[in-house]
C-alpha cells in the first residue's frame, strides 16, 4: 500500500486526487480544509493561553 | 468516485465515534500551526494496542475505505490488515482521502500526544480524542 509514495515519500495519490477533482469540487475541498484549519487554529490559540 | 471529495471534519468525526486514539500529522497539523501550504488529505498516527486498532478498522469501515493501488483491485482495511501492516496505510475513503501510520519518522502516539492540544470537532459536542495540532 505504501507503493503510491515515491522514492521521496511524496504520496503521488494525493496529487492524482487532486487533479481529477472539478473546479466545483476543488473548491468545495478548499472551503472544507479553510474551515477545519481556521477552527483549530481558534483552540489552538486558546489552548496556548 | 470517492477521490473527489475532501471533508476532513468527516473523517474526524468518523474516527471520534469509534474512540480512535489518534494523532493528526502533516500538511493540515502543519497549516493549522502557520504553514502556508497543505494538501487534500489527513494524516494520522494512531496508537497500536490492538483495541485501538479493532476500532479503527470499526471506523475505516464505516467511511467506506479501501487501500490505495495502482490497479482497479478494491482491498479493504480490515482487522488483520490494519494489525499486520507496518507502512503507511494510504486510503481512499467516502470523506477523501486518509493516510493511516503507526510511527512517523520515528514519533509514535506515545511520543506525540503530550504536546497535542483538545479542540472540538465539527459534528460532535464534544471530542475524546487527541492529536496534535490535536482533535480530542
Amino acid at each position: 500500500m505504501a507503493a503510491m509514495l515515491d522514492e521521496h515519500g511524496v504520496d503521488r495519490g494525493v496529487e492524482a486526487a487532486t487533479a481529477a477533482m472539478s473546479a466545483e469540487q476543488r473548491q468545495q475541498a478548499e472551503e472544507n480544509l479553510r474551515r477545519l484549519i481556521e477552527r483549530m487554529r481558534r483552540s489552538a490559540r486558546q489552548a496556548n493561553g | 468516485m470517492v477521490d473527489r471529495v475532501f471533508d476532513p471534519d468527516a473523517m474526524l468525526d468518523t474516527l471520534n465515534a469509534h474512540r480512535v486514539d489518534f494523532v493528526v500529522i502533516g500538511g493540515i497539523a502543519a497549516a493549522i500551526l502557520g504553514a502556508g501550504w497543505s494538501t487534500f488529505d489527513l494524516d494520522i498516527v494512531i496508537a497500536t494496542h490492538d483495541d485501538n486498532l479493532a476500532r479503527l478498522a470499526d471506523a475505516l469501515n464505516a467511511m467506506q475505505s479501501a487501500y490505495e493501488t495502482f490497479d482497479s483491485r478494491r482491498i479493504e482495511p480490515d482487522l488483520a490488515r490494519v494489525r499486520s501492516l507496518t507502512g503507511p496505510q494510504l486510503l481512499r475513503t467516502k470523506h477523501g482521502r486518509l493516510d493511516v501510520l503507526k510511527e512517523a519518522g520515528g514519533e509514535t502516539y506515545e511520543s506525540l500526544s503530550p504536546m497535542r492540544f483538545t479542540a472540538p470537532v465539527a459534528r460532535t459536542s464534544s471530542c475524546r480524542r487527541a492529536s496534535k495540532p490535536c482533535f480530542e
